[in-house]
């Protein structure tokens, strides 16, 4: 049998193969360089880009949990000017060896991420992932992502300035995934990414504080994984625009589940910080399950089980 | 610079120095190239320990690593179990590491407090042959300043004589000084241009201000420290490591800088104490 077709496409641009980095987890890349060929990937997906500098949170900023992680780094970023100037030429060559480059972009207001926006309208990227899990200073802190007419809106107002398509990317910390990944669809993004991380607590029993400077953080690894699945299922099974799915994603068997549940394409995350090469060995692995079971396309497993 | 890169480590021996610290001896590629106040991170072997431990270099030697470290949770619990023949999953050699220059033709003080001792036992045995092949780059003098609980907990502390003059302090003085580190260098009037430092942050701290104290009254001398804080990628990814910094910092240059990539070795005078 031939190789098995590899490729994906989501809003208009074709990957490689389904597997890409999530968001924070990989910085821009670079730094994993060494330890295996970047353009084995279908897309690197950027820590998250602020229109200034942002500080972060205080530490500690990480604590582990079974089988997976507590963040709350607070997106610590340099902002986009620095990261065009310094980060984005390393990634433009990684896109010539068509490796796609998404970058994510965070914001306190609109007007934060419209200003990233503008700035990455004629740089070399394919898609932008809209990060609706930070905090609207100005609704109160509720993130933007929670409300559905917020993110409707917020939406159309990242379409309108955007040169590219744009992915929005939902919170898992909502009653009903589906009332957000329609609002995102109506709002006009061209495709949804999900799912970001679910907040938590952990609390040192023996000093009796909490583990988190910031007391709460972002639950990611296998212990989402079966949450994840669940909501790409709902979500791809409501709207008709594609999903990236992710959370927990850590083998080719968990990619293709994603798949199987309706994602046109996988993020991995936390499965980088336990083996740096795992993208390149879930990438194998689904490449391997396709040869075994005799399927010519990935694209036909995309929501297959329904 | 070499690569950081990941390997699987072969457990040579392992040994209980005390109650509940280790000495574990790997068969590994990174002891080809580890720098003193460098790290690695260790993976668990239950894979639901996700996250990396990182534990200094305590010493190299023909293709061996030397790690040093306490059993104080479920993760180290896992390598105190390791046998000889067992692998170990690793990534390394991680962080930037004291740079000798900075002791070239200086009086160094070498300060190790608990489990911040291992490193600086690499440090002190490159030092100390430095010295020994004498030249511009030979260290002035070497002053080793090593601080304990007391007397029962004590490891490696007799591995550092023979480099130079070691002064030992403990909590209840049952070995050395009653006292801290600090206590014990005041004790003994040692002068020195440089320290290193590892160990825990009020000792750290301590020091920084004590560096602080000399430079305005008498003279210019540095102190270098090395900084812990909970790790997820190791290679400055993440961000969950930083320290606050009184200046811009590399990366995001916010005052945030990295542990595993701008450190664990900090000028303590950048250090937002
Ligand atoms: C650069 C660096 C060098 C180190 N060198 C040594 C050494 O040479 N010898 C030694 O005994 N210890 C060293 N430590 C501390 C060592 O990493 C922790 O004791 C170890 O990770 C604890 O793991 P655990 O599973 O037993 O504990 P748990 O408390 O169960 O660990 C839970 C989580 O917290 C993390 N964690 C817990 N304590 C620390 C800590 N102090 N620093 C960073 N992460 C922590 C663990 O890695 C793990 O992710 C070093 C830490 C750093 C950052
Ligand atoms: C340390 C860390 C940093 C993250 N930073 C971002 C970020 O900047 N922007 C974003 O949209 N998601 C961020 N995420 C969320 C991930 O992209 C991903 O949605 C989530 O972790 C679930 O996937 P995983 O289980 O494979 O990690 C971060 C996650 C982690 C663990
Ligand atoms: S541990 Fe990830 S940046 Fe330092």
């Amino acid at each position: 049998m031939a190789d098995p077709g590899m490729k994906v496409t989501i809003a208009g641009v074709t990957l490689k193969n389904p597997v890409m980095s999530a968001s924070g987890t990989f910085g821009n890349g670079q730094e994993y360089a060494g330890f295996f060929d970047l353009s084995g990937l279908g897309a690197v997906v950027t820590k998250g880009v602020s229109s200034v500098p942002w500080e972060g949170n205080p530490t500690p900023r990480i604590a582990e949990t079974p089988s997976g992680m507590l963040n709350a780094i607070g997106l610590q970023n340099p902002g986009i000017d620095v990261f065009i100037e310094r980060e984005l030429p390393f990634l433009a060559e990684l896109r010539k060896k068509g490796t796609r480059v998404i970058v994510n972009v965070c914001g306190h207001s609109v007007e934060e991420y419209l200003s990233v926006i503008e700035k990455l309208r004629d740089q070399p990227v394919d898609l932008l992932e809209i990060n609706v899990s930070c905090p609207n200073v100005k609704e109160g802190a509720i993130a933007f992502g929670q409300d559905p007419k917020m993110l409707e809106s917020v939406t159309r107002a990242c379409k309108e300035k955007a040169a590219q398509p744009v992915v929005m990317k939902l919170t898992p910390n909502v009653t009903d995934i589906r009332t957000l990944a329609q609002a995102a669809e109506a709002g006009g993004a061209d495709a949804i990414s999900l799912i970001n991380t679910l907040t938590g607590m952990k609390i040192d029993v023996e000093r009796r504080r909490f583990l988190l400077a910031n007391r709460t953080g972002g639950l990611s690894g296998p212990a989402i994984h079966p949450v994840a699945v669940r909501m790409v299922y709902e979500a791809a099974h409501t709207v008709r625009i594609p999903v990236i799915g992710m959370g927990g994603v850590a083998s080719g068997t968990d990619a293709l589940e994603m798949m199987l549940a309706g994602a046109s394409a996988v993020a991995v995350g936390t499965a980088t910080f336990h083996e740096p090469c795992a993208m390149i060995r879930i990438r194998d692995e689904i490449r391997d399950y396709l040869v075994r079971h005799g399927i010519a396309d990935i694209t036909e497993l995309i929501g297959a089980v329904a | 610079m070499y690569e950081k890169r990941e390997v699987t480590a072969r457990v040579e021996k392992q040994e209980s120095l005390t109650e509940d610290v280790r000495e574990l001896i790997l068969e590994t590629e990174l002891a080809d190239d580890a720098m003193p106040g460098q790290f690695v991170n260790l993976f668990c072997g239950d894979g639901a320990r996700l996250l990396p431990r990182p534990i200094s270099v305590c010493d190299t030697f023909m293709g061996r690593m030397k790690l040093v470290y306490r059993v104080v949770g479920a993760g180290t619990a896992e390598l105190a179990a390791l046998r000889p023949g067992d692998t170990v999953r690793m990534v390394g050699n991680l962080g930037n590491g004291y740079d000798p220059r900075t002791a070239f033709g200086k009086n160094v003080l070498v300060v190790g407090g608990g489990l911040g001792i291992p490193p600086m036992y690499y440090l002190s045995r490159l030092l100390h042959a430095l010295g020994m092949r004498g030249g511009a780059e030979a260290p002035a003098s070497l002053t080793m300043v090593l601080g304990y609980r007391d007397q029962a907990s004590t490891f490696l502390h007799r591995a550092f004589t023979g480099f130079g003059k070691v002064v030992f302090a403990s909590d209840d003085g049952t070995i050395g000084y009653r006292g801290t580190v600090l206590d014990a260098i005041r004790a003994e009037e040692i002068s020195c241009d440089v320290i290193y430092a590892c160990g825990p942050l009020p000792m750290l701290r301590g020091l920084a201000s004590f560096a602080e104290e000399q430079r305005e009254t008498e003279k210019d001398i540095k102190c270098y420290v090395s900084l812990e804080e909970r790790m997820a990628c190791g290679i400055g990814t993440c961000l969950g490591c930083v320290v606050k910094t009184k200046h811009e910092d590399a990366h995001s240059r916010v005052r945030n800088a990295r542990i595993c990539t701008e450190g664990p070795v900090f000028d303590s005078a950048e250090i937002a104490w």
